[in-house]
């Protein structure tokens, strides 16, 4: 947009610069009129003084009432003197100085000539080329129309009631005028072609700014274009966002309920032996007092007993229920306790199975995170091992856990002497809802939800190795 | 058409691109009332008569109509200069540059001598 903006400063100033040189050029103009003007006017009022001079002169010499022909005629010392007198006024800008009198329309007769290589004689006829410019009764001008850029002619007449006695005439030289018009008409060409390189310039520029302003527009439209695709693409990621959100509490549900499945399957497995032990005692105490054989010791021991047996099976529900209530914070355990309070959940059900435990625990091994969740993980990592070597069959069971610390990052390890997992399925197992279990015994998320917390929650990983001697879960954290 | 093109004397007087030659040619057959005109002149001006219809240029002075130029001769002259024409008394007329302005004139008492009238068209050069 900037660059839009910019554009638009672009266009103005190449507008106010054209205008400025319009103006410059059109002021250069006017001013060379002026100077034209102001030139000739300066040489008029020259003119006008010097031929004011002669007139002065002539008059002061020559007797009033008396045509200046006859008089000159007749005093031979006066023509000469007035003929030196007016040469003394001849210069450079002077061509001729000569007085005329008129006898026709179209002629005239020389009363004195100053010329030095064209000298008219006294009283020789002279027809000018433009006759009627020189029967004027006051001082008058005029360009020559074959001559025009050589000279101009001054007339003053010398007027005796209203009749023209002599002519004083002045063949002007423009040549030192003209010298200054060749000079300002060099400078108007010199400047006229600069204004044309600028227009020219200044064309260029605009053509190419308006390219440019198009080229922009249509960036700035693919931008647009690209910014509402985003924006779209935004919502479409929220959107989709959203639903995996949905799904992700749909899978969490999912996963809580297959994990209270399980967590009820180990209750019945850890109440199974109480139970047993309960149910004993019971029939121990029906038995004797059938027989008539009880007495208040044995009814207090097969009672002791029951109590006993109620409160293992009280404990059982407690380490359950505080297995699966939700955790906020985290705490700092040693992580042998933490495996031991898994094992104590599920080890008599490993036990059932024929499954033996190794631990190879690091002593004081202690971490600051979430206990519940990576208990709930381990968990999660030795019911698939027990699920594991049940389904492979081999004989010994048998399930490794290590812990220990590696570079700052501890590793607990669930190693099973199983099959190992097929190569085939290898990439797919943390993927929501995928089992190789039979149907109704797995719901494929135990391993997709147990990497998502150790990965999102715990901010560690949770990775395999898997070979045809069994299966390593590693937790690093 | 004579007279319509004498009309145009002036105009081809001072027009220095006709120049002499046009002039010569309407005006020498007017001041010697023949429609070819013997003339003698030095060969400097051969150019300006080299229209046979209107001119002959002769070998001597005195078997010319008309001598152009500043030439001494019995003939009627016409001149080309004011001194020339103000001082011979053969010279008719003559044609000359006066502060840069051509001038046209005819003595009047020489062609009057030489030719008789004057043909009005060319009054106005009279002197």
């Amino acid at each position: 947009m900037n660059r839009i903006k910019f554009q638009y400063i672009f266009f103005a100033f190449a507008i106010f610069l054209g205008a400025t040189i319009f103006l410059l050029y059109h002021n250069f103009l006017e001013t060379e009129k002026y100077i034209q003007k102001l030139i000739l006017q300066e040489d008029l009022r020259e003119l006008r003084q010097t031929t004011d001079n002669i007139k002065r002169h002539l008059l002061r010499i020559i007797p009033p009432h008396i045509d200046f022909y006859t008089y000159l005629q007749t005093h031979p010392d006066v023509y000469k003197d007035i003929q030196k007198d007016l040469e003394l006024f001849i210069i450079d800008k002077y061509k001729f100085i000569y007085l005329l009198e008129p006898v026709d329309k179209d002629r005239f007769r020389f009363l004195v000539d100053t010329s030095r290589n064209d000298r008219a004689s006294f009283g020789e006829l002279y027809t000018p080329l433009e006759p009627q410019e020189y029967h004027t009764l006051s001082p008058h001008y005029f360009f020559h129309k074959e001559l025009k850029n050589i000279w101009l002619t001054y007339i003053n007449p010398v007027v005796e009631h209203g009749k023209i006695k002599a002519l004083i005439v002045i063949d002007f030289s423009l040549e030192q005028a003209h010298l200054i018009e060749k000079s300002l008409k060099t400078l108007e060409n010199f400047l006229s072609g600069l204004i044309l390189f600028l227009s020219g310039l200044i064309a260029i520029m605009v053509l190419f700014a308006y390219f440019d302003y198009k080229r922009e527009r249509k960036m700035v439209q693919a931008y647009e274009k690209l910014e509402k695709l985003n924006k779209e693409l935004e919502h479409r990621v929220e959107e989709k966002i959203k639903e995996l959100r949905k799904k992700d509490a749909i899978i969490l549900n999912q996963s809580k309920l297959a994990a209270m499945g399980e967590m009820i399957n180990m209750i019945a497995h850890q109440w199974r032996q109480p139970l047993n032990a309960i149910s004993v005692s019971a029939i121990n105490m029906q038995i004797e007092a059938n027989m008539g054989l009880s007495n208040p010791q044995s009814i207090e021991e097969n009672a002791k007993m029951i109590q006993q047996q109620a409160q293992l099976m009280s404990r059982v529900i407690d380490d359950f229920m505080d297995y699966a209530r939700p955790e906020k914070k985290k705490e700092r355990f040693d992580v042998k306790e933490m495996v031991e309070e898994v094992l104590k959940m599920i080890e008599p059900q490993l036990k059932n199975h024929n499954i033996s435990i190794v631990l190879d625990l690091a002593q004081d091994l202690y971490i600051e995170s979430y206990k519940k969740d990576l208990e709930h993980v381990l968990l999660n990592l030795l019911s698939n091992a027990r699920d594991a070597l049940d389904e492979c069959g081999k004989e010994p069971k048998k399930i490794i856990i290590k812990a220990y610390k590696e570079k700052d990052r501890i590793k607990i390890e669930v190693k099973d002497n199983g099959c190992g997992i097929p190569k085939h399925i290898q990439e797919r197992i943390f993927e929501p809802y995928f089992t190789t279990k039979e149907q109704g015994k797995g719901t494929g998320l135990g391993l997709y939800m147990s990497r998502k917390i150790v990965r999102e929650k715990l901010k560690g990983d949770l990775f395999f190795e898997s070979f045809d001697t069994g299966t390593t879960f590693i937790i690093e954290l | 058409m004579k007279k319509m093109i004498l009309l145009f004397v002036p105009l081809v007087l001072f027009a220095h691109i006709v120049g002499l030659k046009e002039l010569v040619q309407t005006l020498f057959p007017l001041l010697v009332h023949k429609r070819i005109v013997k003339v003698y002149t030095s060969p400097s001006f051969f150019p300006l008569f080299d229209d046979n219809s209107t001119f002959v240029l002769v070998e001597e002075c005195n078997q010319s109509d008309l001598v152009f130029g500043d030439i001494n001769c019995s003939k009627p002259i016409f001149g080309l200069s004011y001194r020339f024409f103000s001082t011979h008394p053969n010279v008719i007329g003559a044609f000359y540059y006066r502060k840069g302005r051509p001038q046209l004139v005819i003595k009047m008492k020489s062609y009057e001598k030489y030719f008789g009238h004057l043909d009005p068209s060319l009054q106005r050069y009279a002197q």
